[in-house]
C-alpha cells in the first residue's frame, strides 16, 4: 500500500449526455473514487456528443465505457458501474473506505 | 404521399420492388450465414456512391473492414476507386475482452456513426452483423430499447438504411424474438435464403414486408456472380427488344434451308429434340459453322462434351469449328463439369453470351438444365433464356434429349417445346435391320414449313437429307431406300431392255419380210417372163400355121377359102 501510494491511476469516461446510464456511471464512479482510490485519480471525462470523433478514433461503441488508461493493456469496462468490483479487480485495489 | 425509393443497382431487385428500398427508412436483410447479406447491402452502397453521388457509411460489426474490402475485390466493383468521401467503412467490432458493469447502451455507437455520417453527408448506411451488437446488451428489455434508439436515430438522420442481420433457417426459432422486433420496426424487411436441394445449392431472395408500395412476394432465385447479387426475375431491361426480324439464318444444311423456306427466323428460338446419337449436336454444330461463316458471334455451350471433343467429332461429319474458334467467332464454353443450379447454369451463359457479344447460342442439350433436383427451377430458367434471347434479337439452338425414341408427340422434359419458335425432331427409324436417322419439322412458326420426313445422312462431306421413300404409309431409309432406289433402278434397265429387244425382234420381221417379198417377186418376174415366152410360141406358130394354109391353098388353087 506504501508503494503504490504515489502511482498515479488514469481513468477515461465516455459518457454520452441524456442517456441516464452515462448519468449514473459518472455519479457512480465518483463514488468508487472517493471511497477505494482517494486523490491518486486523474479522471478525463470524454462527452460524446461534443467529441464525437472521438468515439471511432478510440472504438467506442457503447456507452458508458470507462477505460483504465495507465494499465497496460488498458481495461475497458463497460455499463453504469453500478457494481464497483470490476474496477477494483482490475486495478488490484483492496477496497476500504477512504471517505472516514 | 407516396414512398420514395431508392435504387440498389441490384439487378432484378429494383424491378422488384418498383424502384429499390424506401428512402430515408429502414430495411432489414436478414438471412443465415454465407447467402450474401453483406455483398448485397455493400453492392447497394457502391452504385448509390458512384452512380448516383450518394455518399455511403458502411458500419462493420462482425468482420473487420479490412477484410470485408479483400472480400469486395473479387467483385467488379472496384472498391479502391471509391475515395474516404464516397464511401466509408467505420470499424465497430466489440472487443472480446470487455468487463461489464451494469446496464449500458448504445449512445456512444451512434455519437461515432453521426460524426461520419456528418463529415461526408452520407445518405446511405449499412449496418452490417446488428444481431453482433445486440446480442452484448444484457436483457431483451435493453435489446428493444436500443433497437428503438437505433431505429429513431437513422429516421432522424433521413438516411436510406440497410440493416443485416443473422437469422437462422427457417423452421428454427431464434432464442429471442428480438429479431421479430425488429421486423415490426423497420419499413421493409426482405430475407435471403440459401438451400441445398438435392445436393444443389439454390439462394432466394423474398421481399417480406415494404410499407406503402406494392410488392412481389415470391421466391425470387438470385445468384452471386462477379457484378455481385443478381435476381433472376428481370434482366435489367433498361433497352427496349430488339424489333421482331424476318430475317431467315441458314440452318448450316442446304436441304433443310428450303424446308424451313430459307432457313431459321433470326432470334427465334429452336428446339431440336431426340434420342441419344440422333445428330442434334450436328445440327447444331452446323447452324454455328454457317453463322460464323456469315460472320455471326456464336456461343455453343455443351453440357456433355468437352470443346475438343465436339470439335473433333463434327470434324468427321464436314463441320469445320476449328476455323471460327481460331477466328475468334466462336466461343465453345463446356458447362458440365461445373456445378451449380440451372440459376447459376443461366447466368454463366448469359455472362458469356454478354462476353462474347453472341447472335446466335447453341446450347446442347438444354435438359441438362434439369438435373439433380431442378426440375421445377429449370423450366423457368429455360424460358427466361428464351425470353433473354428473343429481347436481345439473339437466335437461340437448344438440343434436348428424349427419353423414348418415336415420341415427338409428347412433351419435352422442359416444355420447350411450347415456346419454342422451331421445333424439329430427330428420330431412328427402325427397318431392315438397320437404324436410320429421320428429321421432321414439328412446327415453324410463321413459316409454310415442309411436312415431309426426310432421312438425315451424315458423311464425311457434310449433311445432307435425302428423300425418304414412302411404302405401304411406312417411311423406307438407309439400306431399304437404296435397296428401293436399286430395285427401281432395275427394273427401269428391264424396261429399257424389253423395248429394245421388241424394235429388234420387229425389225427383224420386216427385214424378212422384205426379203420374202424380194424373192416372190423374182418368181413373179420369172413366170412373166415364162408366160411371155410362152405367149410368144404360140403366135409364131399360129403364124406358121397361116402361112402354111395360104401355101396350100395357093398350090390347089381353090376357088374357095379353105376346105
Amino acid at each position: 500500500m506504501m508503494g503504490t501510494e504515489e502511482v498515479r491511476i488514469q481513468l477515461r469516461l465516455y459518457v454520452s449526455p441524456g442517456s441516464p446510464n452515462s448519468t449514473v456511471a459518472l455519479r457512480n464512479l465518483e463514488t468508487i473514487c472517493k471511497r477505494h482510490l482517494a486523490d491518486r485519480v486523474d479522471l478525463e471525462v470524454v462527452d460524446l456528443y461534443e467529441e464525437p470523433s472521438r468515439a471511432l478514433e478510440d472504438g467506442v461503441m457503447m456507452t458508458p465505457m470507462l477505460v483504465l488508461a495507465s494499465l497496460d493493456p488498458p481495461v475497458r469496462i463497460i455499463g453504469n458501474l453500478n457494481d464497483p468490483a470490476p474496477v477494483l479487480q482490475a486495478l488490484e485495489v483492496v477496497p476500504g473506505d477512504y471517505a472516514d | 404521399m407516396t414512398i420514395e425509393k431508392a435504387q440498389t443497382g441490384i439487378i432484378g431487385f429494383d424491378e422488384l420492388t418498383g424502384g429499390g428500398i424506401p428512402r430515408g427508412r429502414v430495411t432489414l436483410l436478414a438471412g443465415g450465414a454465407g447467402t450474401g447479406k453483406t455483398v448485397m447491402a455493400l453492392q447497394s452502397l457502391v452504385h448509390a456512391a458512384r452512380e448516383l453521388g450518394e455518399p455511403g457509411v458502411f458500419v462493420a460489426f462482425e468482420e473487420h473492414s479490412g477484410r470485408i474490402r479483400i472480400n469486395a475485390s473479387g467483385f467488379d466493383w472496384d472498391l479502391d476507386a471509391l475515395s474516404e468521401g464516397q464511401l466509408t467503412f467505420l470499424d465497430f467490432q466489440p472487443s472480446v475482452d470487455l468487463v461489464q458493469s451494469g446496464d449500458f447502451d448504445l449512445t456512444g455507437m451512434l455519437a461515432g456513426m453521426g460524426a461520419a455520417v456528418s463529415r461526408m453527408g452520407a445518405r446511405r448506411i449499412v449496418l452490417d452483423a446488428t444481431d453482433i451488437i445486440l446480442s452484448l446488451l444484457p436483457d431483451r428489455r435493453s435489446m428493444r430499447r436500443e433497437i428503438f434508439r437505433l431505429h429513431e436515430w437513422l429516421l432522424e438522420h433521413e438516411l436510406t438504411a440497410i440493416i443485416t442481420a443473422k437469422q437462422l433457417p427457417s423452421g428454427e426459432a431464434a432464442p429471442e424474438g428480438d429479431m421479430d422486433f425488429m421486423q415490426f420496426m423497420v419499413d421493409s424487411a426482405v430475407q435471403l435464403r440459401h438451400d441445398l436441394v438435392q445436393g444443389i445449392s439454390q439462394r432466394s431472395l423474398r421481399v417480406v414486408k415494404y410499407r406503402g408500395s406494392a410488392f412481389d412476394d415470391n421466391d425470387i432465385p438470385y445468384v452471386i456472380g462477379s457484378s455481385g447479387l443478381k435476381l433472376a426475375s428481370g434482366f435489367g431491361r433498361q433497352t427496349a427488344p430488339l424489333p421482331v426480324s424476318g430475317e431467315r439464318l441458314s440452318t448450316g444444311i442446304e436441304r433443310l434451308d428450303s424446308m424451313l423456306e430459307g432457313g431459321y427466323h433470326r432470334g427465334a428460338s429452336v428446339l431440336v429434340t431426340g434420342s441419344p446419337g440422333t445428330a442434334k449436336t450436328t445440327l447444331a454444330g452446323a447452324f454455328m459453322e454457317v453463322a460464323c461463316e456469315h460472320n455471326e458471334c456464336c456461343l455453343l455451350v455443351s453440357f456433355d462434351s468437352r470443346v475438343e471433343e465436339i470439335v473433333r467429332n463434327l470434324a468427321s461429319v464436314g463441320i469445320d469449328l476449328k476455323t471460327p474458334l481460331d477466328r475468334g467467332l466462336l466461343r465453345m464454353e463446356s458447362a458440365g463439369g461445373l456445378s451449380g443450379s440451372s440459376e447459376i447454369q443461366l447466368m454463366r451463359i448469359r455472362q458469356w453470351a454478354e462476353e462474347h457479344r453472341a447472335g446466335c447460342i447453341a446450347i446442347d442439350p438444354a435438359s441438362a438444365l434439369s438435373k439433380s433436383g431442378n426440375e421445377l427451377l429449370a423450366h423457368s430458367v429455360v424460358h427466361r433464356l428464351v425470353d433473354w434471347c428473343k429481347w436481345n434479337g439473339i437466335t437461340l439452338l437448344t438440343t434436348s434429349l428424349l427419353d423414348r425414341a418415336h415420341d415427338a408427340d409428347t412433351h419435352t422434359p422442359l416444355h420447350i417445346s411450347t415456346i419454342a419458335d422451331t421445333w424439329i425432331h430427330l428420330d431412328y427409324r427402325v427397318n431392315g435391320g438397320e437404324r436410320n436417322r429421320g428429321l421432321s419439322i414439328i412446327k415453324s412458326r410463321g413459316t409454310a414449313h415442309s411436312n415431309q420426313v426426310r432421312e438425315l445422312v451424315l458423311s464425311r462431306e457434310g449433311i445432307t437429307l435425302a428423300d425418304v421413300y414412302t411404302a405401304g404409309g411406312e417411311v423406307l431409309m438407309g439400306t431399304l431406300r437404296m435397296e428401293r432406289e436399286r430395285a427401281e433402278d432395275l427394273s427401269r434397265r428391264k424396261a429399257e431392255q424389253q423395248h429394245r429387244q421388241y424394235l429388234a425382234e420387229l425389225g427383224a420381221e420386216v427385214q424378212e419380210l422384205e426379203q420374202r417379198m424380194q424373192t416372190l417377186q423374182a418368181s413373179v418376174r420369172n413366170k412373166q417372163k415364162q408366160l411371155a415366152e410362152a405367149r410368144g410360141d404360140r403366135e409364131s406358130m399360129e403364124d406358121l400355121i397361116r402361112d402354111t394354109d395360104s401355101l396350100i391353098r395357093t398350090r390347089r388353087q381353090s376357088d374357095r377359102d379353105g376346105d
